[in-house]
């Protein structure tokens, strides 16, 4: 759907801020650009909508490079979310949603109607809040109003730069978890930035690491973690990768390639299969049998499982090259 | 600020005829004290009131007392606005005093008021013109030494201007 | 803080005093008397003072609010500070001045003082636009371009109204001087209520120079409130929350 050939960037006739990126990305697929700061990865994002310049190479939508679309009805066709909202303080809630289609000229009903479904998608009372203005929210509030604002007029694309970046962490994490939900309502496809791996490793189906305006992996978070292809990849994810690869599966995914040892006790601690397996470790870690009892969603006991069998499970992963 | 300065001269005239001061260089004086006192106060107190509470809190923090945290971070930093604010004074009063001269203080705006009264343009515009020389260059020594007062190269756009 | 609101309301209370006094003074001595003696003498005058301050300054605001506008396209920021200089060494040279040297170049009437108030309101307001615009917030226009907004667009949904703050404050400040100053054009010839205001100091005439002063004093006050309400009207209401609220987070 968005393919990135060759592109570079250069500021000013000498600072390359992008050098000869490629790489694909499908429709529905959730892709995160990520790297220290001034790696290129918001200047590569603004290509997309033209917000810059492509210096060399091509950005291709749908078989159609971004250069030959008229760049307003372009970006109108594209949902953009920033750090830090950008709401026009000018505009009450409603206008500010609602400004692609007024701008498209919807009609009055489709307008409402839209509205209504938007501030449900985001969990915002839409009455309460329509003759509002921005800086009568919160910040986390705000935010979820530039999520609602970029997909009023339902864009294929989202380009999201640093969206939840300015939040503090635990309205981030719950931003994070809604907007999941919300992907898995609209499937569009995504571009967001982020520098911070633990939000990539969480929301993207794919994650693509830049460094000095160069792309270093554009790989599943799996193989990001699991299998790095570059000593800079493994720097940047951290030495805790496996832990963070952890949170990548859950006890379920286990159960498809070890067998558990069905002696179920009934004092052991219990965790769901739908439980990630960082979770299962740390409640593992915390009790003294080494080992903990594993139910289904209608609380019927599956077996034991023991840190080993995570172990070996991790191994069998990390076997698995290019999964 | 809102009162017209040529007002705030035909009143004071009246007042001060009651104690024998109608015409001359009272008056003018008392209304240039008036007017220069706004903008240096309405400035002195913005910049020290909005200077970052960061910074304050720092200062706070490292222990130093009042007088210690007026002296060496408060006025520093307030200091191009307070240049700012004695600028504008001074340009206002130039201009003020100027008019000043129709009540009899003297200087350039005589020059200004007998050319009109003789119909002699050429003195009208010499005395105008010298007037608007002595604002530009008192202006731009205040804006040097103000240049030379500011720490670090504040935005110029943050100046306070309503 | 409680302190403090009773020392601002215990100036207040002496400021109103000092003014219910002067007036006092003013009436026992009967020093407004020209006022409601030849009221149509004074009628004419005030609506001469009047229109010149309409005149030259509705050209001002209609001059300087586009000017300001173009200098801040990107095509034109090259000339901005070209001008903002101008405008800097403009704003120095005293009113009478600028008054004198149009009426040297233009001779004496209502429209040399009509052309020198007109360039000196043109000043503020034109500044205040420019900087008014400066200060919109660069995420709105991020954002705004990349929803696909037109420049025109821009300029009408997210630049002017987050501007029009402080072209307004702009604005207010010009037609205030603007009142001010028109006492001048007395001097060039032009009118108004300086006429007054001018015959009562070469006369040594305390009553023409009050029944002059103190309807100029109250002209400008009067212009001053009617922008403040104006602004109430015209400046979006959530631009005046936000304003609030930085005020309030001080």
């Amino acid at each position: 759907m968005i393919k990135f050939q060759n592109v570079s960037k250069t500021y000013n006739g000498n600072v390359k801020a992008v050098k000869d990126v490629s790489f694909n990305i499908e429709a529905g697929e959730f892709v995160i650009l990520i790297g220290p700061s001034g790696c290129g990865k918001t200047s590569l994002l603004r290509m997309v909508n033209q917000l810059e310049t492509i210096t060399e190479g091509d950005i291709v939508l749908n078989g159609k490079s971004v250069r030959d679309f008229n760049k307003i009805e372009m970006r109108r066709k594209m949902g953009y979310v920033i750090q830090s909202n950008g709401l026009f303080p000018n505009m009450t809630i409603e206008d500010n949603v609602m400004i692609v289609p007024n701008l498209l000229g919807w009609d009055k009903v489709k307008k409402r109607q839209r509205y209504q479904y938007l501030m449900d998608l985001i969990g915002l009372n839409p009455d309460e809040y329509k003759k509002r203005y921005p800086h009568q929210l919160s910040g986390g509030q705000q935010q979820r109003i530039g999520v609602a604002r970029a997909l009023a007029a339902d864009p294929p694309i989202m380009l999201m730069d640093e969206p939840f970046g300015a939040l503090d962490p635990i309205i981030r994490t719950r931003l994070q978890d809604e907007f999941l939900q919300i992907q898995r309502e609209v499937q569009k496809t995504i571009l967001f930035v982020s520098h911070d791996i633990d939000e990539a490793v969480k929301m993207g189906d794919k994650i693509a690491l830049m460094r000095h305006g160069e792309l270093i992996q554009y790989d599943t978070p799996a193989n990001i973690l699991l299998h790095p292809r570059h000593e800079f990849v493994s720097e940047f994810v951290g030495e805790d990768r496996v832990l963070k690869s952890m949170s990548l599966y859950t006890v379920k995914d286990l159960l498809e390639s070890i067998t558990l040892d069905t002696n179920v006790s009934s004092t052991q601690q219990t965790v769901h299969e739908q439980t990630t397996l960082r979770n299962a470790l740390s409640v593992l870690l915390s009790t003294n049998s080494q080992k903990i009892k594993v139910v289904d969603i209608e609380e019927r006991p599956i077996g034991t499982l023991t840190i080993d069998q995570i172990e070996q499970f991790l191994q069998l992963k990390a076997g698995q090259k290019g999964a | 600020m809102t009162i017209p300065s040529i007002a705030l001269l035909g009143i004071m005239i009246p007042i001060l005829s009651t104690i024998g001061q109608g015409i001359g260089f009272l008056p003018a004086f008392i209304a240039l004290v008036l007017y220069s006192q706004l903008p240096i106060i309405r400035n002195t107190y913005a910049g020290i009131n909005n200077l970052d509470p960061n910074i304050r809190d720092a200062a706070n923090g490292i222990g130093m007392s009042t007088w210690q945290r007026l002296l060496k971070v408060e006025i520093p930093n307030a200091m191009p606005l307070i240049m700012a604010g004695i600028r504008t004074a001074t340009v206002l009063n130039i201009g003020i005093g100027a008019i000043a001269a129709f009540i009899g203080a003297g200087g350039l705006g005589v020059l200004i008021n007998q050319g009109i009264s003789r119909t002699n343009s050429t003195m009208v515009i010499v005395g105008a013109i010298s007037v608007s020389i002595l604002a530009i260059v008192v202006d731009t020594i205040l804006k040097m030494i103000q240049n030379k007062l500011t720490p670090i190269k504040v935005n110029q756009h943050k100046e306070v201007s309503s | 803080m409680s302190k403090n609101k009773t020392i601002a309301f215990t100036v207040k209370i002496l400021f109103w005093i000092a003014i219910i006094v002067f007036f006092i003074w003013i009436f026992k001595n009967d020093l407004l008397i020209h006022v409601y003696q030849e009221p149509s003498r004074f009628l004419n005058l005030l609506t001469q003072h009047i229109i010149i301050v309409l005149i030259s300054g509705s050209i001002a605001i209609l001059t300087a609010i586009p000017l300001g506008i173009i200098l801040t396209r990107t095509k034109f920021r090259k000339w901005e500070w070209l001008l903002v200089n101008i405008v800097n060494l403009g704003q120095t040279i005293p009113s009478l001045a600028v008054l004198a040297l149009i009426m040297g170049i233009l001779g004496i009437g209502m429209k040399s003082a009509i052309v020198g108030l007109f360039l000196f309101s043109l000043l503020p307001i034109l500044q205040n636009t420019i900087a008014g615009i400066h200060s919109v917030d660069e995420k709105t226009l991020d954002a705004a371009k990349g929803m696909g907004l037109t420049p025109l667009q821009i300029l009408w949904k997210v630049e002017l109204p987050q501007a029009s703050y402080s072209i307004f404050a702009g604005i207010r400040t010009s037609l205030v001087i603007n009142v001010g100053t028109a006492a001048l054009a007395y001097l060039i010839g032009g009118g108004g209520l300086g006429v007054w205001i001018f015959t009562g100091i070469q006369l040594f005439d305390n009553a023409f120079l009050l029944s002059g002063a103190v309807p100029l004093t109250i002209l400008a006050l009067l212009v001053d409130y009617l922008c403040k309400g104006l602004e109430f009207l015209i400046v979006p209401k959530g631009i005046r929350l936000a304003k609030q609220s930085v005020t309030n987070n001080n």
